[in-house]
């Protein structure tokens, strides 16, 4: 599948444009970033080097802590429902029914919108008195009074999830649906005759058959949610009282509105570490399973 | 008689709980459209009066008039589409090269730059952008859309790559040999015979790439601070913090914005989705 | 040809060619000034800036203003990259809490010799000026226009719940119980500010400010807001809302934006702001021109307004036309200069003088604000009045909403604010 010896050479050529402009944007910043991590700054222009100062703040800080627990009810709450949510409509439109070109461009729709709108498209919805979130319940009968969802420090957090949700399940019930229609159906069949039941040919067949995908999936989006920025920035800027304030958005304020590019860039470091772990596996995973794929 | 007919019956109600859920899910998808239809073709004192319209009392159409007035729209629209265009060119461009040299060619470190180039997506942006910041004031480049297009490199490229690389693995590598043996160059056989066989691979990670640009967000906030270069995401959420914040003309500006997106999306579904998957998965 | 030479024969010719062009500004005479500031992406201080500058320019023909605009939100982050860049403006436009942060970066001029030169110093109030100075004691900035905050409040809606318009409310008392009468029918009596951003924070002072308790200590090294007056104010304030229920529910979602809305619908009766309030709610609502009034804030233990929302000017370290930026300065905060600034932009001119010319004296919104323009002052002055600012919008939000009683959550922001200041 791959040429032979004579014109190795050719292929570093072919990478060589694209590796330069990722060491240029992506490389030397990490490392610009890692080495200001060490800088402690004063006020005025002072600089000093090094100094672990900057880390000391993150381990200490009760903000810093705030955000780390945010962030993970935030990604962990988001991926397991982007999970369900996309699991649910791929196995839905992966049915033989009429209509469902049209039934998953509709569902594909959240996602095209780019995020600011979705963010004050989800603001306005939330809003008090004014939106349509509180009559639409109190007119189901599930509140009593108009809440200021996202003032209030207790359902803040759960209504940016929702509104996540909204935005991110349709792109992971794509992948898993193209995973879905991959399986091959001759393996439904059997199943089938053997007697099995919808359930269980769903936890047999379907699960092992897009096991890969589903880790895919999964990797991706927490890797995506953990680094998210948009959304929770527009809707409600961290707040409530720090409730919704994850570490993008935290990096955010302590570097450009606290101009504290030290701790700014150890925070970022830190976070970047955290996102690595997750990261490693999906790397292994990809480029292995493509190998596999490559030699059979 | 009967098992057939038991048959057709359970089948009826599987396609009813279908169809029911389908619905529900469409529900779900389409009540934040639906807000935002109603809100933009409502006048700014019944967009916030109460108790609320669930339909306008008086549908009208001026908040699509007055939003053009407030903000330079037209110019967001054209910011968007210049960096989402040149992200494009520049990524396509260098993504193709790279996916066709990790796909056709072993040299030593191969792998290893591959798996960097899709590990690099564990960098948060938010990272980069306290160098970008940095260094785009001192190249004069701060506020500009050459910024825009060099950051978002950071992001579209390693994807892209990585997708053209595994839709160049789709082709035979026959096709190569084919060329070669006929004495064309590394190159030449790239732009001349492969290149236009991955066409709708190519065209699927383009729509991708550009959908990605079109609908970025924090880069375009923190590089650029005037009008002129705002894109149409940071133009909205500027409108969003106004200190007057009318609602009808900030959901009429929602739904201008998510058209360009719909529209390339319905015109391209098709190349989208497949190249996409098919990128993805192998 | 092989096409890389012929790329680099045609690079060299451009090369060339663009050396050989005659350059610019050779035969230029004007000299430009560069002017930044977030008033001309706003009506009506923008088109009266820029008013100003065609005035300017008529007498002064060799000089040329250019205006530069920025978003108020992010106007520090975006001068601070262009300053670095070495592209900043000649002028710069900014407000008390921004201003020792852009001091101690050195992106300012001293100015203190030339104002005491020209006599600028007579012509502000001390409580501008003071805002504008380094740790000496120098002035870097010439305060352009004012604006300390008042009641402002819906004259119809008064006299529609049976309270008189002459008559506004004088003591905290009689605000909640002018609020409580204000409040049926959807309608509530007072918007409060409760977003925890930089307009809400803004708007907080006053209470605080009126019950003599303090933000920062004297030396501005620790702080003072884990004091009985401190909370008592706070929780008088809190208590509009979350026990009185005289604020609308979306408070802590409110700040500048959602309150101007409110008063213009008719839904709030009364806010906290300045002079620019009637201009920004006549602009929403136009049918709402002539109901609305200003007083002072109810006074509580001390006489003082809220200072802080001076506009000032600056003329930047890097600025290569500093003799034309002074007479740019000194022109646009004129007495004569004041007056067009009242009459267009709505807003109060920083120079005394222009305060006692005829037009405006006359004025009835003059004289209800004049008595808050000699006690207005800004509460504190710090490098990192951001971050400060930040832990007491948090505070804020943490009491209006209950997350933690008020006591615990003054000497959480206490501890932090110390934290802050320390490193």
């Amino acid at each position: 599948m791959r040429a032979g010896g004579r014109r190795t050479s050719a292929g570093l050529w072919f990478v060589l444009p694209a590796t330069l402009v990722l060491l240029a944007v992506l490389v030397v910043p990490v490392l610009d970033v890692f080495y200001e991590s060490f800088v402690l700054t004063g006020p005025g222009r002072q600089r000093m080097f090094p100094s672990l100062r900057n880390y000391e703040f993150v381990v200490a800080d009760e903000v810093v802590a705030l955000a780390a627990r945010n962030t993970v009810t935030f990604t962990a709450s988001s991926v397991m429902g982007h999970l369900a949510l996309g699991m649910a409509i791929a196995l839905l439109l992966s049915q033989r029914i009429r209509g469902r070109a049209l039934f998953r461009n509709l569902a594909l729709l959240p996602w095209m919108l780019p995020p600011a709108v979705v963010a004050t498209g989800w603001a306005w919805l939330y809003h008090s008195p004014f939106g349509m979130v509180n009559p639409l319940l109190a007119g189901l009968g599930l509140i009593g009074a108009p809440k200021a969802w996202l003032a209030s420090p207790e359902t803040a957090m759960g209504a940016v999830v929702v509104a996540n949700l909204w935005r991110g399940f349709p792109f992971i019930s794509l992948i898993l649906l193209a995973g879905l229609q991959s399986v091959p159906g001759v393996l439904y069949e059997s199943a089938g005759v053997d007697g099995a039941t919808a359930f269980q040919r769903f936890l047999h067949v379907t699960l092992p058959g897009i096991k890969r995908v589903l880790l895919i999936a999964t990797t991706l989006d927490l890797i995506n949610t953990v680094k998210y920025f948009d959304l929770i920035w527009v809707m409600t800027g961290g707040g409530p009282a720090n409730r919704t304030e994850v570490f993008a958005t935290l990096i955010y304020r302590v570097a450009f509105q606290f101009f504290r590019s030290g701790r700014a860039a150890a925070l970022a470091v830190v976070m970047f570490v955290a996102v690595g772990v997750f990261t490693f596996f999906y790397v292994r995973l990809t480029v292995r399973t493509a190998g596999e794929t490559a030699t059979a | 008689m009967p098992r057939r007919r038991g048959r057709r019956g359970r089948r009826v109600a599987w396609l009813a709980l279908v169809y029911a859920l389908l619905a529900v899910v469409n529900l779900f998808v389409l009540f934040p459209f639906y807000s935002m239809l109603v809100t933009s073709l409502k006048d700014s004192a019944s967009a916030i009066s109460l108790p609320i319209q669930w339909w306008p009392r008086a549908p009208t159409v001026e908040a699509y008039v007055s939003m053009w007035a407030g903000r330079p729209y037209g110019r967001y629209f054209l910011n968007s589409l210049l960096v989402a265009s040149g992200t494009t060119v520049v990524s396509i461009a260098l993504a193709a090269l790279a996916g066709y040299g990790f796909s056709r060619y072993r040299f030593p470190g191969a792998t290893g730059l591959l798996m960097g180039m899709v590990g690099t997506q564990m960098v948060p942006g938010i990272l980069l952008l306290i160098t970008y910041f940095k260094v785009v004031s001192v190249l004069e480049l701060y506020n500009t859309l050459t910024a825009l297009v060099l950051a978002y490199t950071s992001f579209v490229l390693p994807f892209a790559t990585w997708i053209m690389k595994g839709y160049f693995d789709t082709i035979p590598l026959e096709l190569d040999e084919a060329a070669t043996i006929d004495g064309c160059s590394p190159l030449a056989t790239f732009w001349r015979v492969t290149l236009p066989v991955a066409f709708p691979g190519i065209t699927a990670t383009s729509l991708y790439a550009f959908l990605l640009a079109w609908n970025e967000f924090m880069f375009a906030y923190v590089l650029t601070d005037s009008n002129e270069k705002y894109t149409i995401s940071v133009g909205i959420a500027h409108l969003f913090g106004e200190y007057s914040v009318a609602w009808n003309e900030l959901m009429a500006a929602g739904m201008v914005a998510a058209i360009p997106p719909i529209v390339l999306y319905m015109f391209t579904s098709r190349f989208l989705v497949s190249g996409l998957t098919a990128g993805a998965l192998k | 040809m092989r096409w890389w030479r012929r790329l680099t024969i045609a690079a060299a010719a451009a090369l060339l060619a663009g050396g050989a062009a005659p350059g610019p500004g050779l035969a230029q005479q004007a000299i430009q000034l560069r002017f930044m500031s977030w008033y001309f992406g706003e009506d009506p201080a923008g088109p009266t800036l820029k008013a100003l500058f065609a005035e300017f320019e008529k007498r002064n023909p060799t000089i040329k203003v250019v205006a530069e605009t920025v978003t108020s939100a992010e106007r520090v982050p975006k001068f601070t990259a262009a300053m670095e860049a070495g592209r900043g403006p000649d002028l710069y436009m900014d407000t008390p809490p921004n201003a020792p942060n852009l001091i101690a970066r050195g992106y300012c001029l001293d100015l203190e010799s030339r104002m005491k030169a020209d006599d600028l110093l007579a012509r502000f109030t001390k409580g501008d000026l003071d805002s504008f100075t380094d740790a000496k004691g120098d002035h870097y900035f010439v305060p352009y226009s004012t604006g300390p905050m008042g009641l402002i409040y819906n004259a119809k809606a008064f006299q529609d719940a049976g309270l008189d318009p002459n008559k506004p409310p004088k003591t905290w008392e009689e605000l909640l119980e002018y609020a409580k009468k204000l409040t049926r029918d959807g309608k509530y009596g007072i918007g409060l500010f409760g977003k925890g951003d930089n307009s809400s924070v803004w708007r907080l002072w006053y209470w605080w400010m009126s019950n003599g308790a303090e933000v920062l200590t004297a030396d501005g090294k620790k702080s003072a807001i884990n004091s009985p007056a401190f909370i008592e104010a706070i929780d008088f304030w809190a208590d509009l809302y979350r026990k009185h229920k005289v604020a609308p529910p979306s408070v802590p979602a409110n700040s500048f934006g959602e309150n101007n809305q409110l008063l213009a619908q008719g839904v709030v009766a009364m806010v906290e702001s300045g002079v620019w309030q009637f201009g920004v709610t006549e602009k929403i609502n136009p049918a709402i021109k002539g109901q609305l009034r200003a007083a002072p804030m109810p006074k509580r233990k001390v006489d003082v307004a809220v200072g802080g929302g001076t506009d000032a000017l600056c003329i930047t370290a890097g600025s290569k036309n500093v003799d034309a930026a002074w007479q740019l300065v000194k022109f646009l905060s004129s007495a004569e200069a004041g007056v067009t600034v009242w009459k267009m932009h709505g807003k109060f001119p920083a120079n005394v003088q222009s305060m006692q010319s005829p037009e405006l004296k006359s004025d009835p919104l003059v004289q209800a604000f004049e008595p808050m323009i000699t006690v207005a002052r800004t509460p504190f002055k710090s490098v990192k009045y951001v971050e400060v600012t930040n832990a007491l919008g948090t505070m804020m939000q943490e009491v209006l909403t209950g997350a933690k009683p008020t006591p615990a959550a003054v000497k959480a922001a206490s501890d932090r604010i110390d934290a802050i200041l320390r490193d």
